[in-house]
C-alpha cells in the first residue's frame, strides 16, 4: 500500500502560520479560516491588502459585488445583502458611498461591504438634487468628504459644494467652494485641496474654518485638456496631471509634489522624476499611494492605472506602460481597498 | 556527478532505514544538519527518524541541484572575473523552471516534504513548498480547498453559521 495519508489540518499551527503570510488577498484569509477547526484557530494578522478593482454595478438588485484581485488573479464575487437597492457613487476608504432613492428623498450611507457594516450618514437639504464627482476621506477612516455639483431643482443655480461628514455623529458640513473645481482633489488635516479648472491656481481650504489657507501657483494655465490627481504618498502631496483621452501607447504623467514653502518662500509644486519606493494606484477619479516593499511582487516607482479602456503598469523611470489584464469592461471601474474591520 | 575524493561523504539514514551517501556541502544545505556538523565534527552517519526514504531523496535531489546551480555561477563568475548579468539572469530562470517543476507533486507528498523541509529546516525548499501550498488555496471556496487538500469538514453547524453571518461572500468561489 501506498504512503499514509497526511493530513492537512493535523500541520503544526507554525506551518499553517506560514501558508496564511503566504495568502496577501483578503479573500483567501478569509476563506483559509473557513476550512476547519485547525485552520480556524490559527491566529495570523490579515494581510496588507491591496486594492481590487471594483466593477461598476448598474443594477441595484443583484447583492453581489464584482472585485478583481490583481494579486490572485481571481475575480471574487462579494455577496452583501445590505448593498441590496442601492447605488454605489465610489469608494471612500474601505467604505462605498451608496445612496438610495426613497419618498423623503435621498438616503445615503456609508457600507462596508465585507463586513456589512453601514453607517447612515443624515440627509441633505431638501429640494436639491445632487451628483457627487469626488469622494475621498482622511486616513483614519474618521471622515469622509465630497465634493458635489448640486442643482436646485427650483431655481436652475448650479453650484459646487463641499459636503464634509464625521463618521459616528451626525455633524455635517457643507459650504461652497471658492472657485470651479475639476477634477483632481484631495483632503488631509482638516484642509481640503482643490484646483480651479480655469486659473489653474491649488487652492486649500480649512474645512473647520471654511476659509482658504493658502494658494498654490499654477503649473499650467488651462487644466481643460488634462485629467489631473492629488494624491497623498509617503508624506507628501503629489500632482498628477496626463492629457485627456491617449492611447496606452502616448500615456505620459507629469508628476510634481507639493513644496509648503518656508518663511517668506510661498508654497509651490516642484517637478519630480521619481516617487522612491511608493506605488499609485489610480483610476478615473481617486489615486492612492501604498509602499511597494511592504508587497512582494509590486514593482516601486510605478502607478497601476485604471483607464476608462485599460488597464496598465506605468512605469514612472522610463515611462513605459505595459497593459495587464481585467476582466471588466466600461468605464467606472474603481479602485477599492478592502478592509475586515 | 564527479566529485574529488577530498570531499567528505556523509550517510542520511531514513526512518524506514535506507541509506543516502551525498556530499558534505549537499548534507549542509540542511540547517539541522549543518548544526549537527559543526557541534560534532567526525560525525559521518546521521539517522533521520522523521522522514521517510522516498521524501528524503527528494529533499536531497533538491539540495543537490540548488548546490550545483551554485557552484556553476561561482565557477561563472572565477573565470569571467565578474558574471554577466544575462547569464546569471538565465540561470536563476532556469533554476525557477527546475523548482516549478519539481513541485509537480500530489498534495500528500507536498505535505510530507513541508514537514521534511521543515524540520530539515532547508529554507529554500520550506519557501517553495508553502509557496506552492498558498497557491493551491488562492481564488478556493472553503470546499474546494477541503477537497483539493483531502480535508474534513469538523465545523460544527453554529461556528460555520457564524463565519456564514459574518462573511457569507467567502462561501463562493471565485472565477
Amino acid at each position: 500500500m501506498g504512503k499514509p495519508a497526511r493530513d492537512w489540518s493535523d500541520l503544526p499551527p507554525e506551518i499553517l502560520h506560514l501558508i496564511c503570510m503566504k495568502l496577501p488577498d483578503i479573500y483567501d484569509f478569509t476563506v483559509f479560516h473557513s476550512v476547519c477547526k485547525t485552520w480556524r484557530s490559527i491566529e495570523c494578522d490579515p494581510p496588507l491588502q491591496l486594492p481590487w478593482i471594483l466593477e461598476h454595478r448598474t443594477m441595484c438588485d443583484d447583492p453581489a459585488l464584482s472585485c478583481y484581485s490583481l494579486t490572485s488573479e481571481k475575480i471574487h464575487k462579494i455577496t452583501c445583502p445590505r448593498s441590496l437597492g442601492k447605488c454605489f457613487l465610489g469608494p471612500s476608504y474601505h467604505y462605498l458611498l451608496t445612496y438610495r432613492v426613497t419618498k423623503a428623498g435621498y438616503s445615503w450611507s456609508l457600507l462596508n461591504p465585507l463586513t456589512g457594516n453601514e453607517v447612515h450618514l443624515p440627509s441633505l437639504e431638501e429640494d436639491m438634487m445632487y451628483w457627487v464627482e469626488w469622494i475621498g476621506s482622511d486616513k483614519s477612516g474618521e471622515h469622509v468628504v465630497f465634493s458635489e455639483i448640486s442643482h436646485h431643482s427650483r431655481g436652475y443655480n448650479w453650484s459646487n459644494t463641499i459636503v464634509l461628514r464625521q463618521i459616528g455623529d451626525h455633524n455635517t458640513v457643507q459650504f461652497p467652494l471658492e472657485g470651479s473645481s475639476g477634477n483632481g482633489k484631495l483632503y488631509r488635516n482638516e484642509e481640503f485641496f482643490f484646483i480651479d479648472v480655469i486659473t489653474g491656481v491649488t487652492k486649500v481650504m480649512n474645512i473647520r474654518t471654511q476659509k482658504l489657507v493658502y494658494e498654490v501657483p499654477p503649473i499650467v494655465r488651462s487644466h481643460y485638456d488634462r485629467q489631473f490627481w492629488m494624491v497623498e504618498s509617503g508624506g507628501e502631496i503629489l500632482h498628477l496631471s496626463k492629457t485627456r483621452g491617449v492611447n496606452l501607447d502616448d500615456l505620459h504623467f507629469d508628476i510634481y509634489r507639493l513644496d509648503l514653502g518656508s518663511g517668506k518662500r510661498r508654497a509651490c509644486w516642484v517637478k519630480i522624476d521619481s516617487i522612491g519606493d511608493q506605488v499609485l494606484f489610480l483610476d478615473e477619479h481617486r489615486g492612492v499611494s501604498f509602499c511597494a516593499s511592504d508587497y512582494e511582487g509590486l514593482g516601486e516607482n510605478c502607478i497601476y492605472f485604471l483607464a476608462k479602456l485599460f488597464l496598465c503598469k506605468y512605469d514612472i523611470k522610463d515611462g513605459a506602460a505595459k497593459e495587464l489584464h481585467c476582466p471588466f469592461v466600461g468605464k467606472d471601474r474603481t479602485w477599492f481597498t478592502p478592509r475586515l474591520y | 556527478m564527479a566529485r574529488s575524493s577530498t570531499e567528505n561523504m556523509i550517510t542520511l539514514m531514513s526512518s524506514d532505514g535506507e541509506e543516502f551517501m551525498v556530499t558534505e556541502k549537499v548534507a549542509r544545505e540542511c540547517t539541522t544538519i549543518r548544526n549537527m556538523l559543526e557541534d560534532d565534527c567526525v560525525i559521518t552517519n546521521i539517522p533521520l527518524p522523521n522522514v521517510t526514504s522516498d521524501i528524503l531523496s527528494m529533499v536531497i535531489e533538491y539540495c543537490m541541484e540548488h548546490v550545483a546551480a551554485a557552484e556553476k555561477a561561482a565557477a561563472e563568475t572565477a573565470e569571467k572575473g565578474s558574471s554577466s548579468a544575462p547569464a546569471a539572469a538565465k540561470a536563476n530562470k532556469d533554476l525557477e523552471e527546475w523548482d516549478k517543476a519539481f513541485m509537480n507533486v500530489d498534495v500528500y507528498t507536498l505535505c510530507d516534504l513541508i514537514l521534511a523541509a521543515n524540520y530539515l529546516n532547508v529554507s529554500g525548499l520550506l519557501d517553495l513548498t508553502i509557496q506552492t501550498a498558498a497557491n493551491l488555496i488562492k481564488g478556493k471556496s472553503p470546499e474546494q480547498i477541503r477537497k483539493t487538500f483531502h480535508i474534513q469538514n469538523d465545523l460544527s453547524l453554529e461556528e460555520e453559521e457564524k463565519i456564514r453571518s459574518q462573511t457569507p461572500w467567502a462561501f463562493e468561489k471565485s472565477e
